[in-house]
């Protein structure tokens, strides 16, 4: 078990440096691509991509709260939890596409999210233990989590439909290193990404109103219902409500560049909500000084270990 | 090893003669037929297309095959033409140059279009329908089979293959492929039925195209040439507008003298598209669509200028490719006859040291029975020394022989090995 433990100590030595480093590499790397060939790229763009990932799972898994069944125990880690799943997504498109350029797009997003989690979130408070429990609490987090993903996926997509869809429109020639999927098949990732995000997130949102009536039932007038968080949510819904319609009645809507646009905004107006969101402290603990950053192994950690 | 090619191509032959020629499937597996009951122990396979006509024919048995000049008899009379001119017009090689032209054929670089992809598959058709029809044999399988892989070997690592050259090439290949994924779904409009509409047709066929409408003044040659591409129909030169708000892609090649679809025509239809995405690929001098049609919300419109830069540009980086791709070729050739040859003496080799060992083993047999006392230590160090005698005595032949096989026989040491040896078949 010593052998178990000394492990465990040497893995969470690993921070978040370990795996931002890896994506800021693999970043730059995806730049040269618009300079220079070298065999060897492809390769290296795969490992550090993978060992990137790995370092990340590792840093989940080792900041784990022993009392908490979820790594999703707070914004940083839910904004962390993002990054790592479109890491993971643009690890699979590569794979599947070596040629196409999504790096220089997604990248950009991964290392964005990151960048905000450390900035803005890192000293955040937890969620509240207590209502982590309940159904309601975990579809509202999960879906609002798989449609953020889906949000940003979207976004994404639609930059990259909007960049290949101006060079096509003014023949430029694609540049070196620089070769993005076609036309129909971004219009396609963009739609699907668009109209499962806007599901996932409706969802999400709906599963909040049901949590917060539940707690007021159960708790009267202590359950509180932040104005901050009504309003954004209700904004969202709204404009959720609006894509679905527009989508349905208006063909072009759901092609070309609409799709696009309609992809970037979501994503916009999503990022503006969340930001309220976390501005009002939803769900976080009122009177803890827990911090929200990984810890180091307790006693505790420890004792689960041996 | 016997295996040799005789045939003509556009290189060398006029297009006249080689339309005489050629063989449709059917004429083929009947000319394979034919040529297996007059030369029962000979392997063939033919390749034909709108380029080239070529019969190759091997046999693992010397003088089992035809020679070149019963092949051409052969395809003259096939077709009902006099032999004695096509001794002329048509070309033969034997052995080594043989195997490198089918693997300089195989991949493209004896193409019209060097590089374009389509011969593979025409060649791996033709293997595949001899072999059908039991024409085929050890000599030809490891033949056609080593020059499917060259072939591959030359795609993978040189980029020639992916530098396209023809207008309608380059047009389907680098720019329709970068607004489409796929085009079995899509319905595309041929404007035109001349030459670059067939080449083009049959790039968009090879891409999964399956609904393609041929519009053209001349109702007949429409016609004519949808009737090549299965999945293809003709439509009416007045439908013309009517389809351009419904198709996905245009190709346009007419040579009309003045746009045939103007902006406000245009205007017309493009509220019924509904912003769907459509590309009109305008391969005509002069233009057939007025330029201003790009301005279109969702319509994209590519006329020659726009790919006549990218085929020059391909032209060169293809040229700088050639030497890599050649040498792939003598490389691979010289493999290939080398691994033949080694392959062909294997048999006499082993007979070569069954018949010494035979000999090795009688010897010991008559000395032991001779030698009665020796205890078994004794016995085996006498077998190791019989062993290591035999061994050291065949070790320089065998090796001079190798190294003849590798360098093409010329020294005839096989021949020379079995005559010392009285080996015999």
């Amino acid at each position: 078990m010593s052998a178990l433990s000394n492990i465990y100590t040497w893995l969470s030595h690993v921070s978040e440096t370990c795996f931002t480093a890896c994506y800021v590499l693999v970043m730059v790397l995806e730049i040269s691509r618009l300079f220079f060939r070298v065999a060897i790229r492809h390769a290296l763009i795969l490992t550090l991509t993978g060992a990137g990932i790995f370092a990340h799972l590792i840093w989940f898994c080792v900041s784990v709260r022993p009392e908490n069944a979820t790594p999703l125990v707070s914004w940083y880690g839910w904004c962390m939890m993002i990054a790592l799943a479109l890491a993971f997504v643009y690890l699979l498109w590569r794979i599947r596409f070596p040629d196409k350029s999504f790096g220089l797009f997604l990248l950009p997003v991964v290392l964005g999210l990151i960048g905000f989690a450390l900035i803005f979130l890192r000293d955040q408070e937890p969620f509240i233990t207590e209502a982590s429990i309940s159904f309601w609490t975990y579809l509202h987090g999960l879906t609002l989590l798989l449609g953020t993903i889906g949000a940003a996926l979207g976004f994404t997509a639609g930059i990259m439909y909007l960049v290949q869809e101006f060079r096509l429109k003014h023949k430029i020639p694609s540049r070196q290193g620089l070769r993005l999927p076609s036309l129909e098949q971004l219009q396609r990732y963009n739609y699907w990404l668009l109209t499962i995000s806007t599901a996932l997130l409706a969802v999400g949102l709906l599963a909040g109103i049901i949590r917060q009536a539940c707690l007021t039932a159960a708790e009267g007038s202590q359950a509180t219902w932040e104005p901050t968080v009504i309003i954004s949510s209700a904004i969202l819904l709204l404009w959720l409500f609006i894509t679905g319609v527009f989508e349905y009645v208006y063909q072009p809507a759901r092609q070309g560049k609409k799709v696009a646009y309609l992809t970037i905004t979501s994503f916009l107006i999503l990022g503006t909500v969340i930001t309220l969101v976390f501005s009002a402290d939803h769900g976080v603990r009122a009177n803890s000084k827990a911090s929200a950053a990984p810890l180091q192994p307790t006693a505790l950690d420890q004792e689960v270990v041996e | 090893m016997n295996f040799q090619i005789v045939g003509c191509s556009h290189h060398n032959t006029s297009l006249q003669l080689r339309e005489q020629l050629a063989f449709t499937p059917d004429d083929t597996r009947t000319a394979l037929r034919r040529l297996k009951e007059l030369f029962p122990s000979s392997e063939a396979v033919l390749l034909s297309t709108c380029n080239r006509v070529e019969l190759y024919t091997g046999s693992t048995e010397e003088q089992a095959g035809p020679s070149p000049r019963q092949v051409t008899e052969f395809i003259a009379d096939f077709h009902g033409l006099s032999a004695a001119p096509l001794f002329q017009e048509l070309f033969d090689h034997s052995g080594k140059e043989a195997v490198q032209h089918l693997f300089t054929t195989a991949a493209s670089l004896d193409s019209m279009v060097v590089g374009e992809p389509q011969i593979l598959s025409q060649v791996k058709h033709a293997y595949e329908l001899a072999t059908g029809d039991d024409c085929t044999g050890p000599l030809t399988h490891g033949v056609f089979q080593a020059a499917i892989r060259v072939a591959k070997r030359v795609a993978s690592e040189t980029t020639i293959q992916r530098r396209r050259t023809s207008i309608p090439s380059v047009a389907i290949n680098e720019f329709a492929n970068q607004f489409f994924d796929r085009y079995e779904d899509k319905q595309i409009l041929v404007v035109g039925a001349g030459d670059i509409a067939e080449e083009t047709m049959r790039y968009l066929v090879d891409q999964g195209a399956r609904e393609i409408t041929v519009v053209n003044r001349d109702p007949g040659r429409a016609e004519r040439l949808a009737a090549e591409f299965e999945g293809s129909a003709t439509a009416p030169w007045n439908q013309l507008l009517d389809l351009l708000g419904k198709v996905d892609l245009v190709v346009s090649t007419t040579g009309a003298p003045e746009p045939i679809v103007t902006v406000e025509q245009f205007k017309t239809i493009h509220p019924l598209r509904k912003q769907r995405t459509l590309l009109i690929l305008d391969l005509a001098v002069p233009r057939d669509f007025e330029n201003s049609i790009n301005d279109f919300l969702g319509v994209y419109l590519y006329c020659l200028d726009d790919l006549q830069g990218v085929c020059e540009a391909n032209m060169k980086a293809r040229q700088k490719e050639w030497p890599k791709a050649q040498q792939i070729i003598v490389d691979e050739t010289a493999a290939f006859i080398a691994e033949t040859r080694h392959r062909a003496t294997s048999p006499w080799i082993q007979q070569l040291k069954h018949q010494v060992n035979s000999l090795k083993e009688k010897e010991l047999e008559r000395l032991f029975n001779k030698l009665e006392h020796l205890d078994a230590e004794s016995r085996d160090e006498v077998i190791q020394a019989f062993d290591r005698l035999t061994n050291k005595l065949l070790h320089p032949p065998l090796e001079s022989l190798r190294h003849d096989t590798t360098q093409g026989g010329e020294h005839g040491l096989l021949d020379a090995l079995k005559r010392l040896f009285q080996l015999r078949d």
